[in-house]
């Protein structure tokens, strides 16, 4: 057999020639990477269409969102389409990050690893910046709530919200501005990141694995045809959803008195939820440390056995399910007691957590006395804390009491 | 080797199923984008009839605020309204500034702004569809309206524009309420809470509770939500042609002739008897030192007339100094 050399037109040329066996399994990396990519794929599609009706102006947003939806033949389609995409993508990229931070694949890999951060901040941006052009009640009023918060910044939390608006309010301006990048600047820079990350990948060798020599598989067929199927799984799914639950549109947009509550869209929601015990932990401390610690984890956690396993060495998995199941005895506690309004008024979930977190680090390293073990810790504990506090939100009703969806 | 190609050969039905999965959901998608409600519903209309030139065809047309209207694609012209009422479809007008709802929308739920949809419109519903009437007519001028004239009397006989003045310009009076002018549509809901429990929506609200004016007659609540929902109907469009334009500019005349809510008979008349209920008043005669002019108050019990109207000798001008385009 022929060994797979250079390989001719660009998207085969974009793909390594060669790829590992152990890479090609799908517990490796779940896909997340290439659903991600396809999922972006597809907004790109059915954005590109939409932009063909969409009108950016405060006087005709709403109403080229009602012609989409109603007159253009297959516009309703299109546009939950583009919507469920867009959450997707969203979850998928976080995963992502959830699993090249579990296996350790930023090792000797900084670059790709800033760009892959980059990727991730682009893609909520343009989820964000899309969430806003429908202009109805709920995209105001979530776009209001979100760059709220980001006056709790201290020296450039004002300025940073000014640039975003255009102005001192959510307005004609904010919704240009928004409509301008999410069209044109975010996608360009989301594509040149992408094709750098891709480049850099194929550059570090490939996926992150375990150093032992292992047999190359021609990437044609072998990597492929799960590509192809990643990608009709993708396609399938986003068509499925959209044709079961269709997106609505919200009421007409009124900037006098919002719905109670008025809430941030779904992946700030944790933030707006810490913000809401305390802006020092929530708009602070919290996205401080994570960001501080997302910055240092290559450099922290340079190299080491076990690159490319989930979780790292065997007897690691008990200390970390451990701790996660720590982690999530606490959280289910924060939240019981924020339901029964019981929570004494000195004390912050997200403080409570975020110490958690750092006690979980210290005796990761304790323990097992491997760096890795110390990261891992804490960030379960950090991504625990996260998605019990945006599960909070989503369950906040109205005056912002905790509502249990089966007990109220 | 071998055992990624096995794997491979699994993959390559996966893609198959895949594959014949996102046909079917794509037929079925297309399929219901072949059939929408809208070509349903005007076959079923079609059915039997020798000429149907509508059938198949989006009926558009522009309504009195500048919106856009596609109510006519299923409701078909000449059907709907009453026949004291047919004279407003020679308008060529729209539907949607008199009936609200979302006059662009083509399926039942959004255009009718239906409960369990994120839309809210009360107009869609009798009573509150007659607080459309007031973007031409005045309150009982015409038949139908009753309801709104009765509310506008509510209004004020309950003192509400004592605090809520209707004079535009912004707040008037003791500066107490907002203008209610600005408030936007509201859902009867929302309106209803305003009145009987005002804390619960808004909990620095110093507006007082309503509740017991409604007791013996709750249907009155009603009437007053019409004359509220017709302090906030659309502006209309004065760049429309014709029939829109000159609404509009009696639309205009209206708003700020408020006087015109009571003053609806004949010959500009004012109807029925007004007593001004003091009561909120004289709670607060302290904070508002009534007594530096006024050395006698009747009760807060009483039903009495405000003693302001006494003294006065029924002078309205006195305090509703906005009917002369002042501000008070």
């Amino acid at each position: 057999m022929k060994r797979a050399g250079p390989q001719a037109g660009l998207f085969f040329h974009l793909h390594p020639a060669r790829v590992a066996a152990s890479s090609l399994r799908p517990t490796a990396t779940l896909g997340l990477g290439i659903l991600s990519a396809v999922l972006f794929a597809l907004l790109a599609l059915s954005g590109t269409l939409l932009t063909l009706y969409y009108l950016p102006t405060t006087s005709q947003a709403y109403g080229s969102m009602l012609d989409i939806q109603y007159l253009v033949p297959l516009g309703g389609f299109l546009r939950t389409v583009h919507r469920w995409a867009a959450h997707l993508m969203v979850v998928t990229v976080a995963l992502h990050l959830l699993r090249v931070v579990a296996c350790a694949a930023y090792r000797g890999r900084a670059r790709n690893w800033f760009i892959g951060l980059g990727l991730g901040a682009s893609t909520l941006l343009l989820a964000f910046t899309g969430y806003l052009l429908p202009w109805d009640g709920r995209a105001y009023w979530a776009v209001r709530v979100s760059t709220g918060m980001l006056d709790n910044l201290p020296l450039a939390g004002g300025l940073l919200r000014g640039l975003l608006l255009g102005g001192d309010s959510v307005g004609a301006a904010t919704l240009v501005r928004f409509y301008a990048a999410h069209v044109f600047f975010l996608p360009l820079l989301l594509l040149l990141l992408f094709v750098w990350h891709l480049w850099r990948l194929r550059r570090d060798g490939g996926l992150a694995r375990p150093g032992e020599p292992e047999q190359l598989l021609p990437a044609r067929p072998h990597l492929l045809v799960r590509e192809a199927a990643l990608a009709l799984a993708a396609c399938a799914v986003v068509a499925s959803a959209a044709w079961l639950w269709p997106v609505e549109l919200g009421a007409v947009i009124d900037t006098v008195r919002p719905a109670d509550p008025e809430k941030a869209p779904w992946y700030f929601l944790g933030v707006q939820e810490m913000v809401s015990h305390s802006t020092l932990w929530g708009a602070l401390l919290v996205p401080g440390l994570l960001t501080v610690f997302l910055a240092a984890l290559p450099f922290a956690d340079g190299a080491g056995r076990y690159t490319g396993v989930w979780w790292g060495a065997g007897r690691r998995r008990s200390l970390l399910a451990a701790v996660a199941l720590l982690a999530l005895l606490v959280m289910a506690t924060c939240l019981w007691l924020e339901w029964r309004q019981l929570r004494p008024a000195g004390i912050h979930p997200s403080a409570v957590m975020t110490i958690l977190a750092l006690l979980a680090g210290v005796a990761g390293w304790l323990l097992a006395r491997s760096r890795r073990a110390a990261l891992l810790a804490f960030f379960v504990v950090m991504v625990v804390a996260l998605g019990g506090f945006t599960l909070a939100g989503w369950w906040r009703g109205s005056g912002w009491r905790l509502l249990l969806p089966w007990a109220g | 080797m071998q055992d990624a190609g096995k794997n491979t050969r699994r993959w390559y039905w996966l893609l198959l199923l895949l594959a014949t999965w996102l046909l079917v959901v794509l037929l079925a998608v297309g399929w219901r984008e072949l059939h929408p409600q809208w070509r349903t519903l005007q076959r079923r209309a079609a059915a039997g009839r020798q000429d149907a030139p509508w059938l198949g065809m989006i009926f558009s047309e522009p309504d009195c605020s500048g919106d856009g209207n596609r109510c006519r694609t299923c409701h078909f012209p000449g059907q709907e309204h009453p026949a004291a009422m047919r004279s407003h479809l020679d308008n060529q007008s729209g539907c949607s500034h008199c009936h609200g709802g979302t006059g662009r929308a083509l399926v039942i739920p959004a255009a009718h702004s239906l409960p369990g949809t994120r839309l809210v419109d009360p107009l869609m519903y009798q009573p509150f569809v007659q607080a459309s009437c007031a973007g031409c007519h005045l309150p009982g001028e015409k038949p139908g309206s009753e309801r709104l004239a009765r509310g506008a009397m509510l209004f004020l006989r309950l003192g509400c524009s004592l605090c809520h003045p209707l004079g535009t310009g912004g707040r008037g009076g003791f500066d107490f309420g907002p203008d209610l002018s600005t408030m936007g549509r509201r859902s009867t809901e929302e309106l209803r809470t305003a009145i009987i429990d005002p804390r619960r929506d808004f909990a620095a609200s110093t507006m007082p509770s309503f509740a017991t004016s409604f007791t013996t007659h709750p249907e009155q609540l009603d009437d007053l939500l019409v004359f509220l929902l017709s302090l906030s109907l659309p502006p209309l469009d004065p760049g429309g042609d014709g029939w829109c334009r000159s609404r509009a500019g009696r639309w205009q005349g209206l708003v700020e002739q408020h006087c015109s809510a009571c003053h609806n008979l004949a010959g500009r008349r004012a109807g029925g008897t007004f007593r001004h209920r003091c009561s909120y008043l004289l709670e607060r005669g302290a904070e508002l030192n009534c007594s530096r002019c006024h050395r006698q108050a009747s009760s807060a019990d009483s039903d009495d007339d405000c003693p302001l109207l006494e003294q006065h000798r029924r002078n309205c001008v006195v305090c509703h100094r906005q009917a002369r385009g002042e501000r008070s």
